[in-house]
């Protein structure tokens, strides 16, 4: 009943001129408070549409999806992005922080978004990038950090405002295997210790293994998942 | 609005580096070249303004013929004027003093020499007036006394000029049979009434009593009348008009007081000075459309940026801010650096000027500067309001994902 996410049958159609690509079709979810759900599929199945919609980043052309409860089809693009900032925390493939800043200033960013005073956001930045095994690189640019030290700020940077759902997208793709590894560890840990909602984007299965609940896509529809599949299957077996 | 966004614009465009200087360029040459001809133009309408002061901005102009007679030469127009019209002048309570001329011009011989001369005269009476209005200004030798009679005084450049031989006091010109010796030299800044500046300046000056016998057809046919004070010139001038209107028949005399002589130098400078500044605009429209450029590259260049920021939650304005921000920083220091540099050239171009003997000084107010200072914020603005506008646009799933 308490769901931090829902879509309602949500379709993305992207408009190309001469033709329409129907990159979701009539699609329908919900993410509980405290879940970790893994979104995977081959290339071009609408996995990445999916995410974009579930974390607010885009609206769907049908449907509606609800973040806590309210509707964003009510909400203006500003509210939104408030929203979005407060909600969820992103953490990206190719980590997306900003070259000019630090470690910290990187961090402190979506907490000026939100209106934070400046100690408080120096404090906090400071706490969570500690958190992650970074105090020591706290001011440095990311070209001066290792690829698993970025993700490690991007981490730091989407629980700065302390959010309800952290979205991570191929979280581990851009990472050697060690650093993939401990990235996943710390999401984990997030979960696990902190109980924040996870929803990642992954095509790799071992990866997505580490979830409780697989979401998998294929042409901008939900396949059962294989556990569902086995589960009907047993209920028919036992029905003959 | 919070005073933070300024420090993230200003990083911003540190890091920018050579782009935000090669920007920073275009607004300096434009906002320089308007503060310098602003600044100059103002300087040249000072200098005017004050060589007319010394003329006396309470001296008024009367002579012969519908038009004013700044030509060569003597008015030709047959209206000469009577000592009656003078006493009538005189009695006006305005009018602290009136002198009249006797303007012509004729053949100056000096030995064989000859040239054509313009002959001014006046009654040495009024040598004192004259010398505060800044007429003539003596630098060699004196002013005429109430004993002279075929005295002569001539300007510096006439001297050195005029004929095959340079002249000086003492020397003798010949003037329609009669020897006048020359008493004074006058300096160039004297004001030349008879025509041509004072590189062209070849007004003899004699006195009335050489003159009434030197010329059968003597007559005051040129007139300065004095008032006490300023204030009094434009109702001296309108009494004076409509006296010799009625006298003379209208369009006879032109009555001018020195403003009105002014107001059409300042006009002339004025429309030199208008046209200058467009050019100079137009080089600072150019320098705003490099601010655009740089801008629209700018934000092409941080689309995934902008995609991240309004992924953590920054709005559509804050995004717009930001950029519009930078933008006008751009034309802030743009506009600091531009005035200065157009204050060097004002100062530079006056050092130059003097040196060349043009009466110069450019005028930096700090209105000035304050009005190019905003200009040039607002061009700033102006163009990075498009680019601006473009990233706050920006889908964030387009732009997270734009490589």
């Amino acid at each position: 009943m308490d769901n931090v996410i829902e879509a309602v049958k949500v379709s993305k159609i992207y408009d190309m001129g001469e033709i329409k690509v129907t990159a979701l079709n009539d699609v329908s979810l919900m993410i509980k408070r405290g879940e970790f759900v893994s979104i995977t599929g081959p290339s071009g199945s609408g996995k990445t549409t999916l995410l974009d919609i579930l974390s607010a980043l885009s609206r769907p052309s049908k449907g509606e999806v609800l973040i806590n409860g309210d509707p964003i089809s009510q909400m203006t693009d500003s509210e939104l992005a408030l929203v979005r900032g407060k909600t969820i925390g992103f953490v990206f493939q190719s980590f997306n922080l900003i070259p000019r800043l630090t470690a910290l200033e990187n961090v402190m960013l979506p907490l000026w978004f939100q209106g934070i005073a400046p100690k408080e956001r120096i404090e906090r930045g400071e706490k969570i990038l500690s958190e992650v095994g970074l105090e020591e690189r706290m001011h440095h640019k990311p070209n001066e950090l290792s690829g698993g030290q970025r993700q490690r700020v991007a981490i730091a940077r989407a629980l700065a405002v302390d959010p309800d759902i952290i979205v991570a997208d191929e979280p581990t793709g851009n990472l050697d295997s060690n650093s993939g590894a401990l990235i996943l560890s710390l999401i984990d840990e997030l979960h696990q210790k902190r109980g924040k909602t996870i929803l990642m984007v992954t095509h790799e299965r071992y990866v997505a293994e580490r979830a409780e609940r697989i979401i998998h896509i294929k042409d901008g529809k939900i396949e059962q998942s294989e556990a569902v599949k086995k589960k009907t299957q047993e209920i028919r077996r036992n029905y003959k | 609005m919070d005073l933070e966004i300024l420090s993230v614009a200003i990083n911003n465009l540190r890091h920018q580096g050579l782009r935000s200087y090669l920007t920073l360029l275009g607004v300096i040459i434009g906002i320089a070249s308007i503060f310098a001809l602003v600044s100059i133009g103002d300087g040249l309408n000072a200098s005017v303004t004050e060589q007319f002061e010394k003329l006396g901005s309470n001296t008024i102009f009367i002579a012969p013929g519908g038009t004013f007679s700044s030509g060569s030469g003597s008015p030709t127009a047959t209206v000469t004027f009577k000592d009656s019209d003078i006493a009538r002048l005189e009695s006006y309570p305005e009018v602290k003093n009136v002198i009249p001329f006797f303007a012509t011009s004729t053949v100056g011989k000096h030995g064989s020499d000859q040239t054509t001369i313009s002959i001014f005269s006046y009654d040495p009476d009024k040598s004192e007036s004259l010398e505060e209005t800044g007429t003539i200004e003596v630098q060699e030798g004196r002013l005429f006394n109430n004993q002279d009679v075929f005295a002569a005084m001539v300007g510096e450049q006439f001297a050195e000029k005029a004929f095959s031989r340079e002249i000086g006091l003492k020397n003798i010109i010949e003037i329609n049979g009669k020897k006048y010796k020359i008493v004074g030299i006058l300096k160039p800044s004297s004001q030349n009434i008879g025509g041509g500046g004072p590189e062209t300046n070849n007004t003899v000056w004699i006195p009335e009593k050489g003159a009434r016998q030197t010329f059968p057809n003597y007559a005051s046919n040129f007139m300065f009348a004095q008032t006490f004070n300023k204030d009094q010139v434009a109702s001296a001038k309108d009494k004076i008009q409509r006296y010799f209107d009625r006298v003379y028949g209208k369009d006879q005399t032109t009555v001018q007081t020195s403003e009105q002589l002014l107001d059409q130098i300042k006009q002339f400078l004025a429309i030199i000075s208008g046209t200058l500044i467009v050019i100079a605009l137009i080089s600072l429209i150019v320098g705003g459309i490099g601010i655009m450029n740089a801008m629209v590259m700018t934000v092409l260049e941080r689309t995934k940026e902008i995609g991240t920021m309004k992924a953590l939650g920054a709005t559509n304005t804050r995004i717009m801010t930001l950029f519009l921000l930078e933008a006008g920083l751009i034309g802030l220091v743009g506009g600091l650096l531009g005035s200065l540099l157009g204050f060097l050239i004002g100062q530079g171009m006056s050092i130059a000027g003097q040196a060349a003997g043009i009466n110069l000084q450019a005028v930096a107010t700090p209105e000035l500067f304050l009005f190019v200072l905003a200009f040039s914020i607002i061009i700033g603005m102006i163009s990075g309001a498009y680019p601006a506008w473009r990233a706050s646009k920006m889908d964030p799933v387009v732009a997270l994902r734009y490589e």
